[in-house]
């Protein structure tokens, strides 16, 4: 089986795909990459860029699967390319399995469903979750010559501030079983432990916090060390992005999902928990 | 300037979904509700139709029973509203499904040069549609856009990805929106009174003279082989009664 592996910066994918001895070979956005066997001339500004690059791999080299990072411009790539050359496109994959010859995705949807997806075409194409840089250092990587895209214009490009949920070390996430009336006393609670405070989209979509707090598939991914789930239920879209050394969970309903992944299980009130150690800190402070 | 279509396609998702434990297939009971990402892109098309001679054109494929959930869409000032609904439609893929999409666009909007939709929808949250469909109309797809800043022969987006990106990019193209472009669509009184004479447009896959190979399960490249809910199975080390001491215990560690 050989893989060929896209992404722009984040290259770690799934386990399984590194596990298994495949002939991956990577390509890469980015021109700056020294992690990649093919590169472009210039950076990749628009999907149908990113198609003439992929295309032109492929008129040399013959790929069974070609597995895209969920990085934006690539994702963005991976549906433009399926739709072009009418290949079938596994997206939004949290995981893969082989099994002779052929890639199952396992696909995260609403309300903890999970579905395992495969496809007909040839190649497979597949859109994995990849997190973070694993350096390879290939040489003499083959450069693709790409031409600028005719239809779209990149005008200008501004820096955006980084958000603090990416590099906090505690966060405190807040989900549905937070009442709002309890929301002051969360906050408080995250202040005098330094944490960063983070939510669940539903939280974020009832405007309790704002849309750069949300946690997940549409919101930011984290990896603090430690992650204090409050009244969250566990939904895969949300506890997927949650890479914590340590998680800390507080919800009343024992049959919480939440409780499947948290180092240290708390089945009590939120409130009632927060108001006890906001008295705990407080005296321990003073 | 001729009148041109702005298309904004709408996906009707369940408001709760379950899994029929026999058969391992999703049960969609009760309430429809629209995609939310799709109403923020409803939205934007809306505050472009004010600005510009366009007209609005949206597009669903859905059951037949959704027809009245979508005749909503008129009060908010969609001028079309066209239901594309056929038991063949049934099982389609995102690309099976985009293939609908294109072939209603080009033979029931003559006059398009811009389809804004969603992200991504609620229950398959794939998000492939919109460069599938971009792809097979040949036009540029732009996704997670947060704002439109001009519309006319082209148009000039903001999106984030790394960094804040703003792009011309020529018309006709598809974009999709993420969820901090706008608040939502809110009923315009003179669309509620215009909408009281308007029919929602409902199109067969026969209307449409679509190949029954290219729709539905048979027109798609992809297969759920299996679908399963990850819950719960036992109840592990729960801690219920004092769980403050415990945190705070474990906070005094590493924090405070």
């Amino acid at each position: 089986m050989k893989p060929l592996l896209v992404f722009k910066r984040n290259n770690s994918f799934s386990k399984e795909v590194w596990s298994l001895d495949l002939e991956n070979y990577f390509a890469s956005f980015d021109p700056t990459s020294r992690s990649a066997n093919f590169l472009p001339d210039k950076e990749i500004i628009d999907s149908t860029m990113g198609v003439d690059f992929i295309s032109r791999i492929m008129e040399n080299n013959k790929f069974d699967i070609i597995i895209f990072s969920d990085e934006l411009i690539v994702k963005e790539t991976a549906s433009y390319f399926a739709g072009k050359y009418n290949f079938g496109l596994i997206a939004h994959s949290k995981e893969v399995l082989f099994k002779e010859n052929n890639i199952i995705g396992i696909v995260p949807g609403w309300e903890n469903i999970q579905a395992d997806v495969v496809s007909a075409s040839d190649p497979k194409l597949i859109i994995l979750k990849s997190r973070s840089i694993v350096n390879l250092t290939l040489n003499n990587p083959c450069v693709i010559y790409l031409k600028e895209p005719t239809k779209v214009k990149l005008l200008s490009n501004e820096k955006i501030v980084e958000n603090p949920l990416k590099s906090a070390k505690i966060i405190v996430g807040v989900g549905r079983g937070v009442e709002r009336n309890v929301l002051p006393r969360v906050l408080e609670f995250a202040r005098l432990i330094g944490a960063e405070v983070g939510c669940t989209r539903p939280v974020g979509d009832a405007g309790l916090l704002p849309p750069d707090k949300v946690i997940g598939d549409s919101g930011v991914d984290v990896s603090p060390d430690v992650y204090i789930a409050l009244g969250i239920s566990g939904a895969i879209q949300h506890i997927e992005s949650v890479n914590a050394n340590y998680t800390i969970a507080i919800n009343s309903d024992a049959h919480a999902l939440i409780f499947q992944k948290s180092n240290l299980s708390i089945n009590q009130k939120v409130e009632e928990v927060i108001d006890k150690l906001l008295v705990l800190i407080s005296i321990h402070l003073n | 300037m001729a009148q041109t279509d702005i298309v904004v396609n709408v996906k009707v998702v369940p408001e709760k979904i379950s899994i029929d434990k026999e058969t391992c297939r999703v049960k969609r009971e009760g309430n429809s509700i629209f995609n939310p990402l799709d109403l923020v892109a409803f939205e934007e098309a809306v505050k472009l139709k004010k600005a510009s001679n366009a007209s609005i054109s949206v597009i669903s494929m859905a059951p037949l029973k959704e027809k009245d959930l979508l005749k909503n869409l008129f009060k908010y000032g969609a001028n079309r509203v066209i239901l594309l609904s056929d038991k063949n439609f049934a099982g389609s893929d995102t690309f099976a499904t985009s293939f609908v999409l294109k072939e209603a666009i080009i033979k029931l909007v003559h006059n398009f040069n811009l389809i804004i939709q969603g992200d991504f929808s609620l229950d398959g949250s794939t998000g492939n549609v919109g460069g599938e469909l971009a792809a097979l109309l040949n036009i540029p797809f732009i996704s997670n856009v947060f704002s439109i800043e001009s519309y006319s022969k082209r148009i000039i987006v903001k999106r984030i990805s790394e960094k804040i990106e703003t792009f011309a990019v020529d018309l006709p193209a598809l974009i999709s929106v993420r969820r901090e472009a706008n608040k939502g669509a809110v009923v315009n009184l003179f669309s509620l009174v215009e909408s009281l004479d308007k029919e929602v447009e409902v199109y067969t896959s026969e209307m449409l003279n679509l190949p029954e190979e290219k729709v539905g399960l048979k027109g798609s490249l992809t297969e759920v082989l299996n679908v399963f809910q990850d819950s719960p199975v036992f109840e592990r080390n729960l801690i219920t009664s004092n769980g403050e001491k415990t945190i705070f215990d474990f906070l005094k560690k590493v924090s405070i």
